[in-house]
């Protein structure tokens, strides 16, 4: 074959190879929200109130324990889990038990949920119980939003607050 | 067509796809010979490293790692210093992109090829987390942009990796505000979008360490033709930075890098159990493939020590690294090494046997030991001794009638010689071409044949990497041991192609036959 012909057809499969990866890098482009959407996080870590509460070892039961284990407290780890429900204009979208994190499930309950709803205006209420074991929800909230486009609202949880925010 | 009815189960597709492969490769040979850029997918992976570390560097002295800094630099780069700063910044992203797909084409080649197999196991097993260490420095150095692609592709990483109950508070809590996202994160980021294609380098060198010779720099024309076409890429689509991340806006027609991020857009709509669970299969697929399918053990070559004289030919050629030099033994007067073949690294192709001087049929001799007239190389495999080579060439060149006799040698990875005999053909198999010393074409001349047809892999493909090189080096006298100069070079004719270019060795085997005609008649 002619050299030149070789360098020409070299030529066009660089072409090729360049063309694939100069679009491909960047396109199509991808759409996860649409744009007349808007975007909630509904996410927030607390920790459920303790199952069982301590209970005072009696000097019998520490006498049968190893010098470095005597406490006069014994405090099971296990945290209840918690009872969460988001609902948006009157209807629940979300509800759930959280088990708390941790082998010993003594860590708090996270929470990360993502929803994609259309931009305008809503109704939101959240509620939480981190006691498995009462009735109710202590924590509540209910609050009217009017969401822009491509808006993110998060919906966390102040910890220190004990209350939710809509941020 | 490859016969697929002859392959049953899964080894049909697998058959079919590699002849697609082969067929793919031999349309780019006409136009780039050995220098096919599908026979250099390690090498230029090894390239696309380089052009990304020199780019980098330059890079990083613009780098500012802050939350503003990042975005605010790298986007003055391409807009205000176009012309340097801008190109070095594409050409960094187009070889990061241009890594990924050789890879992959590069893991799908050797993976069609088998190439996992016997003692190539070292280099697949070493493969897999260079593809883990390609994809991390990928996804940092995208997330250190900071524009949209980047915040996108820090928050699906976080929720995807907050699957996994292993983080006390999920990751993606902080990418909720803008004011999560500090300073800090970025210094970090940027440590270890240096350090790890530092460990990348690492490994490479150590993917290629049993692999002799190991090409870690593409041939000139390839290499300065990919750096071409990324220079005029980077200069007609420069890489742009697009917006600046904003937490507080939903991410929307991202332009997304589809070689590092196309299972993204996967994580919020297929399960996450899913995508996992192809995740931790694909990855224990790849680990344990090279004992899903054992090839039967086979004895690995031996050494003759009183035909070694300790050369060191069989070291340089042997291209697994499983031979090696050490003191002799037993002493000898002239000789003070013998060759030492490391088992689990011998994968029985023989090219030790084609490089050793003594592997050559005109010194049969009385073997004590045996008792009987043998012959024998200094290095050799037992199931494919020279001896039985010798009696082969005999025995062929004794059934054949015809008054211009050819021998067809051939390897057992290129095209099957089965179906060639003939009234005047006679094919000689081999384990790798490369195991042919060029004493036994001179031997096979004189003992009657006409003409010779060397055949194996297609150039610059062979399935041992170099055995079709050693002996094309061979034939043309540029290489030990060489073929003698009596010997006339126009009764032998080669044909280098892949299993299943049937249609060419029938032209080579005519050719030959009007070439012999030729040369007798005149
Ligand atoms: C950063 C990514 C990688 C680079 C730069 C790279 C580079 C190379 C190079 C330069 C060679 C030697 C080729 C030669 O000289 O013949 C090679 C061989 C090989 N690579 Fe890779 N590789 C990479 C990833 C992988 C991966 C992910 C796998 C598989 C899981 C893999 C499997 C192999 C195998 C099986 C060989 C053949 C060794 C032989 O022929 O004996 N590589 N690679």
């Amino acid at each position: 074959m002619k050299h030149y012909v070789r360098y020409l057809g070299q030529g066009f499969c660089y072409l090729l190879f360049i063309a694939f990866l100069g679009y491909f890098s960047g396109s199509p482009s991808y759409t996860h929200v649409p744009a007349d959407k808007a975007l909630i996080k509904f996410s927030f870590t607390h920790p459920g109130k303790r199952l069982v509460a301590c209970v005072t070892q009696t000097r019998a039961q520490l006498q049968k324990l190893s010098p470095q284990l005597r406490y006069g407290k014994k405090c099971p780890r296990e945290r209840s889990p918690l009872l969460v429900e988001f609902a948006m204009d009157g209807k629940v979208i979300y509800n759930a038990k959280v088990q708390p994190r941790g082998l010993s499930k003594d860590l708090p309950s996270p929470v990360y949920q993502r929803f994609i709803v259309p931009a305008g205006e809503h109704r939101f209420r959240v509620r939480m119980q981190d006691d498995i074991r009462k009735p109710g929800y202590p924590y509540f909230a209910k609050k009217k939003i009017k969401l822009k486009k491509l808006q993110t609202l998060v919906i966390d949880f102040n910890n220190v607050r004990k209350q939710f925010v809509f941020e | 067509m490859p016969d697929l009815k002859s392959r049953t189960g899964w080894m049909a597709p697998v058959e079919l796809c590699r002849h697609i492969l082969q067929a793919l490769e031999a349309r780019l040979n006409v136009f780039f010979g050995a220098v096919n850029p599908f026979y250099h997918l390690g090498d230029l992976g090894f390239y696309f490293f380089y052009i990304m570390v020199i780019t980098g560097t330059v890079l990083f002295f613009y780098y500012e790692p802050t939350v503003a800094g990042s975005f605010d630099q790298l986007d003055y780069l391409s807009r205000e210093q176009w012309y340097f700063g801008g190109v070095l910044r594409s050409l960094h992203r187009y070889a990061a992109d241009g890594m990924v797909l050789t890879v992959a084409l590069h893991i799908l080649r050797e993976m069609l090829l088998g190439h996992f197999r016997g003692a190539r196991w070292f280099s697949w097993i070493t493969g897999v987390p260079l593809l883990v260490m390609v994809y991390l420095s990928g996804i940092l150095g995208f997330w250190l942009v900071w524009n949209k692609l980047g915040q996108f592709i820090a928050v699906r990483t976080a929720e995807f990796l907050d699957w996994l109950p292993i983080f006390a508070s999920p990751m993606a809590r902080n990418f909720l505000h803008n004011s999560d996202v500090t300073n800090l994160l970025f210094r970090l980021l940027i440590v270890m979008h240096i350090s790890i294609p530092l460990l990348l380098l690492l490994f490479m060198l150590l993917h290629v360490k049993r692999v002799s010779k190991a090409r870690v720099m593409p041939p000139a024309s390839l290499a300065n033709g990919t750096l071409v076409a990324l220079l005029l890429l980077s200069l007609f689509r420069p890489v742009l930075s697009g917006e600046r991340a904003d937490l507080a806006t939903a991410s929307n027609n991202v332009p997304i890098d589809w070689f590092y991020f196309f299972p993204y857009p996967l994580i919020h709509s297929w399960p996450m159990a899913v995508l996992w669970t192809l995740l931790a299969g694909g990855t224990l697929f790849l680990l344990l493939l090279p004992w899903l399918s054992r090839p039967p053990k086979r004895a690995v070559a031996s050494v003759h020590l009183e035909d070694c004289s300790g050369c060191g030919y069989c070291v340089e050629d042997c291209p697994y690294e499983a031979i090696v030099m050490r003191e002799r033994s037993v002493q000898h007067p002239r000789f003070s090494y013998e060759a030492n073949v490391l088992e689990d690294m011998c994968v029985h192709c023989g090219i030790c046997t084609g490089s050793c001087p003594s592997s050559n049929p005109f010194r049969r001799r009385i073997s004590y030991s045996a008792g009987k007239e043998t012959l024998h190389s200094g290095i050799e495999m037992p199931q494919h001794n020279i001896d039985a080579l010798r009696s082969d060439i005999l025995q062929k060149l004794g059934s054949l009638t015809a008054a211009k006799p050819i021998l067809l040698f051939g390897c057992q990875h290129g095209v099957a010689l089965g179906p060639f005999g003939d009234d005047d053909v006679a094919p000689v198999s081999l384990p790798c071409i490369g195991m042919l010393s060029p004493a036994f074409i001179e031997f096979a001349l004189r003992k009657g044949a006409a003409g010779l047809l060397v055949s194996g892999c297609r150039q610059g493909d062979c399935y041992h990497r170099l055995g079709d090189q050693w002996l094309r080096e061979r034939l043309s006298r540029q290489r030990v041991p060489l073929l003698h100069r009596t010997v006339d070079s126009s009764r032998i004719a080669c044909c280098w192609q892949a299993a299943s270019d049937t249609t060419q060795m029938h032209k080579e085997i005519d050719r030959l036959r009007i070439r012999l005609h030729q040369i007798i008649e005149n």
